[in-house]
């Protein structure tokens, strides 16, 4: 076996690399200039997507000796930590599944930088972006290779991390800086439960690592409900940064940061961490069916509500996001729903690995729509007609919308399928569900594109737009290609070696109906925006409309209960603080212990003869002791 | 008689004459850069006990001259210890030069015989030699501490360790002297095997409880601790962090030589003994240290606290309690030497130690400041630093040992350290300047700085590879 883990430092070097050199000359603007004035501006750029490229081409290397057979599971790079029976040691996993993701990883993060070259253009903090681009990358690729619980985790934050820098990258407007904030604390929150569920684990087994604690448990069975406590609370982190429901709130406002960071992170890379995180501890998910029912359920409901609001929103780019935490709802139903002796958690993974192409190729065809209009509009009623004046653009953002509805022989279609026939075997409800859900989906993705792309423009910006230049079109051609045979690479074979189940396809009553459920979706959508609405027809239904706009008010019921909850838990700390800890505990202990060193320092008199006989003393009382 | 087994020793002590010598060809502003010449020689001396023709040639096997000599691991990890402190206090000493007066050569070769004296310690096997390689450092060590004459603190604090020291020397020697006289021996085997064969006497325990409290003096552990903060306040800087992270860990390679190779038979009771001072150390520097004013004193107290932590770890008496006390000894050395680092480069801008001039310094320094608060954390035990896994491991030992008592002192220790260390941070950063002058730092200060910091950090993150060295070093003691 060759040695890939050299491979892996190297895979996760370069992005590092990139953002420490990026981030050292960014102090000396000169430097820039002395190259020249393309140098002048676009140096971090260059230096970002050199440093990537050279890492994914490693990336490339290891995947390569995947394929050939290379197993590298546990092996150990650095004993980080050894004490007694703790033991947590830096090591990578690389293996079908991380090979993917990896894949999946280096090459949108490429297609994304090379398109921010164009939409950061004239941002004076350019150099600052792809230092932190660069940053997520790393932290990404790092959750991506952990061989351990300690370092997903230590990576998960990582990315916390990047993301807040991100959102908050216009630091300068009050909302992006707040919705960097409500980022964070609602991950913080997920990743609370994760912390705990990783300590629960580590508790039962005595290991962190992801190999060992799966053959410990295989090894001394352990009580199921503990389990499947401690899955639930593991699963509590995918929660949080796959913006399930009910912390699903942090994703639309994320939409605040610059359009690449929102394709990057909040809908191909990031988001899906949690569930790639799921399906590497899929040996703990699958052992716990209890676990597994709440995981299905809470995808779905996920799906179904983020479709709904999707249907009533305005903004581009957050019809967009909420399309994201449906399409995600999905995956994570697919993990609650897998079947560990068949398929495991391919469909889940195959969805994961198409949506990541073809939720960017939408955020960028968004985003070339913005750059048109100036950066200065979102709202799709305002744009219109914009199918004559940006051709490849619009192509783009409908091969998208065509592959995230599951348009036959499209890459979504395929991976979708897959989640829908796992629904059909398992759980007749949530395939209800998910197959108006998808419905749902045809139907607000064309909204969208018929009331942004159709009809007369409506806006002063929209008649002044045009297309946008081949720096931004180059990834939107390659990901287009890519959403569109994403589906025939063979994902669902590389991840699942069994080809009898690998094969296998849905019922063919499935397939029907989900085309069924395309074609109304499309064809309601059409028959409602298609010939040149200028107001949304939903509004003749005004109490669905109010809802749905205002997403089910989970936002206002969770302020509600943050004020009333926090309000009492605020009195209730003032009174314990102000009279128990300040006046007893702190006054009293501090006063004790200051007395004390007051005290101590009596004998410190600075008399060298009192040193000696304190010096005498000592030694004799300790005589007396142990002599007596 | 095979004196390649003291090729080390040698070798700085034929250094420190070197230096010595050198200065008469100096031209006297020129002196200072002697400093620079001990550390190269003390860098390369460290170099060289890498060799194979080093380690292979006598800190393998056992002993030598004897059975007064003895060449292991543990020794070897010691003497990598002295010789890299000492050579970052040369170097901080040559920052410092512009306070010392008259001979800096002098102070260079004084360092360097303390070094030697160190390193001897290292592989002491024998009471005598004990003696012999202890008072080469505390002859030193006299000098060193008074050095600046016309400085009353310093010279008080000379006077006072010389005293005081001259009285541990003496319980020191007249504890040897019941040794010897009831077991007829000397050497560390001889009286482990008449301890093995006989019940202890009352003399013989009188005379080990003696050569204790002299070790004591040295380690800095309660009731033996009363010189600590006159002298590490008086003392010239460099010097005072070479008492803290020299005569310290000298003072702890003997105790652990005479606890684990004399004293074996008797681990029950002197594992009692220990246990009860490191609690009195751990509570006495802790709480004497929280109304301290002067940063200098104050590390004082910190010292007393932390020799009480070290003792924590040798109480548990295991492979890795000892081992822990080894890994504890170099974080602490890489904290220290940061921390009196940048109150050296304070003491030529600032009128004195006291807390209230280290107000606003991060305006006035962002460096000094960053690196003092990284020392404060260390010490303190705040992760990523070395000295949160340092303490980590001490108290993973005393845990593994089920001593509950020592666990909990231990924490309360931990806990008040918090605040009076916190305390200057908070001076330094969230207190208004008296004076908004920028201090200047000289760059091999900085590079100083620089060099300690991510020693710190880096031994705090990785700490795997020490950790081995010194969980090595300590099976060799332990067998």
């Amino acid at each position: 076996m060759e040695d890939v883990s050299g491979l892996l430092w190297r895979v996760l070097a370069g992005p590092l690399s990139a953002a420490v050199v990026i981030w050292l000359l960014c102090h000396k603007s000169k430097f820039y200039t002395d190259f020249g004035p393309i140098m002048e501006r676009q140096a971090a750029a260059f230096i970002a997507i050199g440093f990537l490229a050279g890492s994914s081409l490693f990336g490339y290397w290891a995947f390569g000796a995947v394929r050939d057979g290379a197993q590298m599971e546990n092996r150990v790079l650095y004993e980080f930590l050894s004490a007694g029976d703790l033991m947590v040691e830096i090591n990578w996993s690389l293996d079908r599944l991380s090979g993917l993701m990896m894949m999946v990883v280096c090459g949108v993060s490429l297609c994304i930088m090379v398109y921010s070259i164009g939409y950061m253009h004239d941002d004076p903090g350019i150099s600052r972006f792809f230092a932190k681009l660069s940053f997520f990358v790393f932290s990404m690729l790092g959750i991506v290779l952990a061989g351990n619980f300690l370092m997903m985790f230590i990576f998960w934050e990582l990315v916390g991390v990047s993301s807040y820098l991100l959102i908050g990258y216009w630091y300068e407007r009050p909302s992006a800086a707040d919705a960097g904030k409500k980022a964070f604390i609602v991950n913080r929150l997920g990743d609370f439960g994760f912390l705990i569920g990783i300590l629960m684990l580590w508790g039962i087994t005595g290991e962190v690592d992801f190999v060992r604690v799966k053959n410990q448990l295989a090894a001394h069975p352990v009580d199921a409900n503990l389990l499947a406590v401690a899955t639930v609370l593991i699963f509590c982190g995918a929660v949080g940064k796959s913006a399930q429901f009910p912390l699903h709130v942090w994703l639309p406002d994320a939409m605040e940061g610059p359009t690449p960071v929102s394709a990057l992170i909040h809908a191909a890379t990031m988001v899906a961490a949690g569930v790639y995180m799921l399906c590497r501890v899929s040996f703990l998910v699958f052992g716990s069916p209890v676990a597994m029912e709440i995981i299905a359920w809470t995808g779905g409901i996920t799906a179904l509500m983020a479709a709904l609001i999707a249907t009533q929103q305005n903004d581009i780019k957050r019809i967009l996001a909420y399309s994201t935490l449906s399409q995600l709802g999905y995956m994570v139903m697919a993990v609650g729903l897998s079947n560990p002796a068949g398929s495991g958690y391919m469909p889940a993974m195959f969805h994961l690995s198409t949506h990541a192409f073809f939720k960017a190729l939408l955020f960028l065809s968004a985003g070339s729509v913005i750059i048109a209009l100036h950066h200065s509009e979102q709202d799709i009623w305002k744009m219109g007609g914009l199918l004559k004046k940006m051709p490849i653009t619009a192509g783009c953002f409908a091969v998208g919308a065509l592959a995230l509805c599951g348009f036959p022989f499209m890459s979504g279609f395929y991976s979708k399928e897959a989640i829908l026939g796992l629904a059909y075997d398992h759980n007749p409800r949530l395939y209800l569900l998910a197959t108006v859900t998808a419905g749902l989906t045809a139907f607000y993705m064309f909204r969208c594109f018929f009331v942004a792309f159709f009809g007369n423009t409506r806006g002063e910006h929209a008649e002044k737009a045009k297309e946008s230049s081949w720096v931004v079109l180059g990834p939107l051609v390659v990901l287009a290609v890519a959403s569109i045979c994403g589906g025939w690479f063979g994902i669902p074979e590389w991840l699942v070696e069994n080809k009898a189940i690998s094969a296998e396809h849905a019922p063919r009553a499935v397939m029907i109906a989900a085309l069924a459920a395309f074609t109304i979706g499309v064809g309601a959508a059409a028959f409602l925006y298609a010939r040149g609405a200028t107001t949304d027809a939903l509004n003749k239904l005004p109490v669905l409309s109010w809802v749905l706009r205002n997403k089910f008010f989970i936002e206002e019921i969770y302020m509600v209960l943050v004020k009333a909850g926090q309000g009492t838990l605020a009195w209730l700390c003032g009174f314990v603080d102000r009279w128990i800890i300040a006046g007893l505990a702190v006054r009293g202990l501090a006063a004790t212990t200051r007395g004390t060193g007051q005290v101590l320092r009596l004998f410190q008199t600075g008399n060298v003869q009192t040193y000696a006989l304190w010096f005498a003393a000592g030694a004799t009382i300790i005589l007396y002791c142990l002599v007596r | 008689m095979n004196f390649s087994l003291l090729k080390l020793e040698m070798a700085t002590c034929g250094l420190a004459m070197l230096v010595l010598m050198l200065e008469v060809f100096v031209q006297r502003r020129d002196r200072r850069f002697l400093g620079y010449v001990g550390a190269a020689g003390l860098l390369a001396i460290l170099a060289w006990s890498y060799c194979p023709s080093v380690t292979a040639g006598g800190f393998t096997v056992g002993s030598g001259f004897g059975g007064m000599w003895v060449n292991d691991l543990m020794a070897l990890y010691f003497k990598r210890l002295f010789l890299v402190g000492t050579a970052l206090v040369l170097v901080m000493s040559v920052g410092f030069a512009r306070q010392l007066e008259g001979g800096v050569g002098e102070f260079f070769a004084l360092l360097m015989f303390a070094c030697t004296g160190m390193m001897l310690t290292a592989s002491v096997n024998d009471f005598l030699m004990l003696f012999v390689a202890l008072e080469t450092v505390t002859m030193s060590f006299y000098i060193l501490v008074a050095w600046l004459r016309r400085q009353q603190q310093s010279l008080e604090a000379g006077v006072k360790y010389l005293i005081l020291g001259a009285l541990a020397s003496a319980f020191l020697v007249y504890g040897i002297t019941f040794i010897y006289g009831t077991t007829g021996t000397t050497g560390f085997a001889g009286v482990a095997a008449f301890l093995k064969a006989n019940a202890a006497s009352a003399p013989l325990k009188i005379g080990l409880l003696l050569v204790l409290a002299g070790l004591g003096f040295k380690i800095a552990t309660v009731p033996f601790q009363a010189w600590v903060p006159d002298v590490y306040q008086g003392a010239p800087t460099p010097v005072t962090a070479f008492l803290a992270v020299g005569s310290k860990a000298a003072g702890f390679v003997l105790l652990l030589r005479v606890l684990f190779d004399a004293l074996l038979p008797l681990k029950p009771t002197w594992v009692l003994l220990i246990g009860a001072l490191a609690g009195l150390s751990v509570l006495y520097g802790n709480l004497a240290a929280m109304p301290q004013r002067n940063v200098k004193r104050l590390l004082g107290y910190s010292s007393i606290s932390h020799a009480g932590f070290l003792l924590l770890g040798v109480a548990a008496a295991d492979s890795f309690g000892v081992s822990a006390v080894l890994f504890y000894l170099f974080a602490y050395l890489f904290t220290n030497l940061c921390a009196f680092t940048v109150i050296s480069c304070l003491a030529g801008t600032l009128a004195d130690d006291e807390r209230e001039n280290y107000a606003g310094l991060a305006q006035r320094s962002p460096l000094l400041a960053a690196a003092m608060t990284v020392a404060l954390a260390s010490l303190a035990g705040v992760p990523p630093m070395a000295g949160f896994f340092a303490k980590f491991l001490i108290f993973a030992a005393i845990i593994g040992q089920a001593k509950w008592c020592l666990v909990i002192i231990g924490a309360i220790g931990v806990v008040v350290s918090l605040y009076y260390y916190l305390g200057v941070v908070k001076a330094m950063y969230w207190q208004e300047p008296r004076e908004t002058a920028a201090i200047p730092v000289s760059w091999p200060m900085k590079a100083l700085l620089w060099v300690t910091m991510l020693a710190v950090v880096g031994i705090g993150v990785f700490q795997g590879a020490l950790a081995q060295r010194a969980l090595e070093a300590a099976k060799e003691l332990i067998k």
